[in-house]
């Protein structure tokens, strides 16, 4: 359910591990300098997000009861829109292979109520509001053996989390929440390749759970996602 | 020093009639302004009337009384409380400075359940006294459970005692026409005009309808926790009069409605827990028009119809004013 003004949450936290041992870099395939930040700018395509079905309802007239059965005035089936956001991301590789990122994230969406089974027969019709939504939170990125992709081109996966932050209609009231997440994808070197001053490009797609934030039901939400970014190593 | 005194009867519980959402609060002109009729913080004390009834004695009339005014007693927050004095000889609607409650003879009112009536002080505006009336006519119960064609007298209290704490009537609730009359089939506030079926119980516990109206008039959370949402009604560009307006939350379902109450159409939902709320417009043909106030001017001939706006309500705050245009029919 979605709360009143909620109090700033936990920050994200990335749980999931992506095991490194073994990994090695393919012959001639690019990697990561370790400790030299590669700063990420790009955007990304959020998916719809189904939120809940509510029903307003009132008490059905009935005889001899406290509890009397509830009379649907009319149902609701609220979501947030797809949107394209920025992504924002500062990495920093532990190893040629593994590296934490630093995720940020803006963007506005549209939050929907489909309003259906109106008791007096009003016709079906929508509601709607623009939300602006943040989120900041980190994740575990692994190379992957790039295999016979290529001397530029390098696959990975990543997982981590982030804190969710939602601004309704011109920003009069605030949720809270927290984001999962994970995805695979592939960086490609336009430029220095395992060397100095990286440059290229990264496509990405995935998967993300939402907890609390704007929520008319108790059940997790997910969506997909995917990115496109420009990245610079310094 | 002599008082000039007014007397507001308001007619409450009527058997047979119905619509969806909201409430009212009873005003009283002072000195060319609207003064709200309510208690001052504090104990509000009653006499209940030693006469029995319909084999429902003045002791089980009492504890019924107590049970609905404890209902209006758990809204947090409300600066008043009901403080049963025993019992009295006097009857209800005698002016003699006590709020009186008990069973009266009404053959004339045979729709009329039961009814508050205010004495207030029109040089002020200062609540001197209110009294109940259940109407004879009908058969009452205190049955625990409720009894089969009888009258729930305790819900009927709630109601009625929701009046004496300055409330009028809400329209959130439902009906159809069948031979007999109108029929209540779904109710959101306990301060709809028309009582249930004879033998329910269900109007004993207040609704978010309820708890909001008289949060509002006693001016409970004003500013820290609760909102509201402003906006106006229009047909044809011009404003409607008497539109039902209900708020639903999107998070919690709860239901609080309001009446659009000036010419141009405009209208305010307060009392209001912050979040996203769906907005709903309906003319009050479910009811007499007459149960909530002046039939004069009510326009009742448009469609039901939705905002086409999400209205966001923050603690303390209103929103911006939400522009809905209905249909006409």
């Amino acid at each position: 359910m979605i709360g009143a003004v909620r109090a700033a949450g936990a920050v994200a936290l990335m749980l999931t591990a992506v095991a490194s041992v073994g990994a090695q870099p393919a012959t001639g395939a690019p990697s990561w300098r370790p400790w030299r930040p590669v700063l990420s700018i790009g955007a990304g395509v959020l998916g719809r997000e189904a939120l809940g079905v509510v029903p307003i309802e009132t008490r059905a007239a009935t005889v001899g009861t406290r509890t009397p059965p509830a009379f649907t005035l009319f149902r609701t089936d609220s979501s947030l829109g797809a949107a394209v956001r920025a992504d924002v991301g500062l990495a920093l590789p532990i190893t040629p292979t593994l590296g934490v990122e630093l995720i940020g994230t803006a963007g506005r969406r549209t939050l929907s109520t489909a309003i259906t089974s109106d008791a007096e027969g009003a016709p079906e019709t929508t509601a709607a509001e623009r939300v602006a939504e943040y989120t900041l939170g980190g994740r575990l990125v692994y190379a992957l053996p790039a295999g016979r992709l290529g001397r530029r081109l390098r696959p990975f996966v990543a997982a981590g989390g982030a804190y969710l932050r939602q601004l309704h209609d011109d920003n009069v009231l605030v949720d809270t929440g927290s984001q999962w997440g994970g995805g695979i994808g592939a960086h490609v070197w336009l430029r220095g390749a395992g060397g100095a001053h990286p440059m290229g490009v990264t496509g990405e797609v995935g998967w993300q759970w939402r907890s609390d934030g704007i929520a008319f039901d108790d059940a997790r939400r997910s969506m997909p996602v995917a990115s496109v970014k420009a990245f610079v190593g310094f | 020093m002599s008082r000039d005194l007014i007397g507001v009867v308001v007619v409450a519980a009527v058997m047979a009639t119905a619509p969806l959402h909201a409430y009212l609060k009873f005003g009283v002109e002072v000195s060319g302004r609207t003064v709200p009729v309510r208690w001052s913080a504090g104990a509000i004390p009653y006499f209940v009337t030693e006469r029995d009834f319909g084999g429902i004695s003045p002791q089980a009339f009492s504890e019924a009384i107590g049970r609905a005014a404890g209902t209006w007693g758990q809204v947090p927050g409300l600066p008043v409380t009901f403080s049963a004095q025993g019992l009295t000889r006097s009857q209800p609607l005698e002016a003699d400075g006590r709020s009186t409650i008990g069973f009266l003879d009404r053959p004339d009112q045979e729709r009329v359940l039961g009814a508050t009536t205010f004495l207030l002080d029109a040089t002020t505006g200062a609540l001197l006294e209110s009294d109940i009336y259940f109407n004879t006519r009908f058969r009452w119960s205190t049955a625990a459970a409720g009894e089969p064609g009888a009258v729930d007298l305790e819900s009927v209290a709630v109601h009625e005692l929701g009046h004496l704490l300055g409330l009028g009537h809400s329209a959130i609730g439902e009906t159809e026409m069948t031979s007999g009359g109108r029929r209540v089939t779904a109710t959101g506030a306990v301060m709809f005009p028309i009582a249930w079926p004879s033998g329910s119980i269900a109007d004993r516990a207040l609704q978010a309808d309820d708890i909001a109206g008289v949060r509002d008039l006693y001016d409970v959370r004003p500013e820290t926790e609760v909102g509201s949402v402003q906006g106006r009604v229009t047909k044809g560009g011009r404003g409607v009069y008497g539109a039902h307006v209900v708020a639903a939350s999107l998070s919690t379902g709860a239901v609080v409605g309001t009446y659009t109450l000036s010419g141009e159409g405009r209208f305010v939902v307060a009392g209001l827990p912050p979040g996203p709320y769906v907005i709903r417009v309906e003319p009050l043909d479910d009811a007499d028009v007459e149960s909530f106030f002046d039939p004069a001017s009510v326009d009742i001939a448009f469609a039901v119809t939705y905002a086409p706006t999400l209205a966001v309500v923050q603690a303390g705050g209103t929103t911006a004013s939400i522009a809905i245009e209905v249909r006409p029919r």
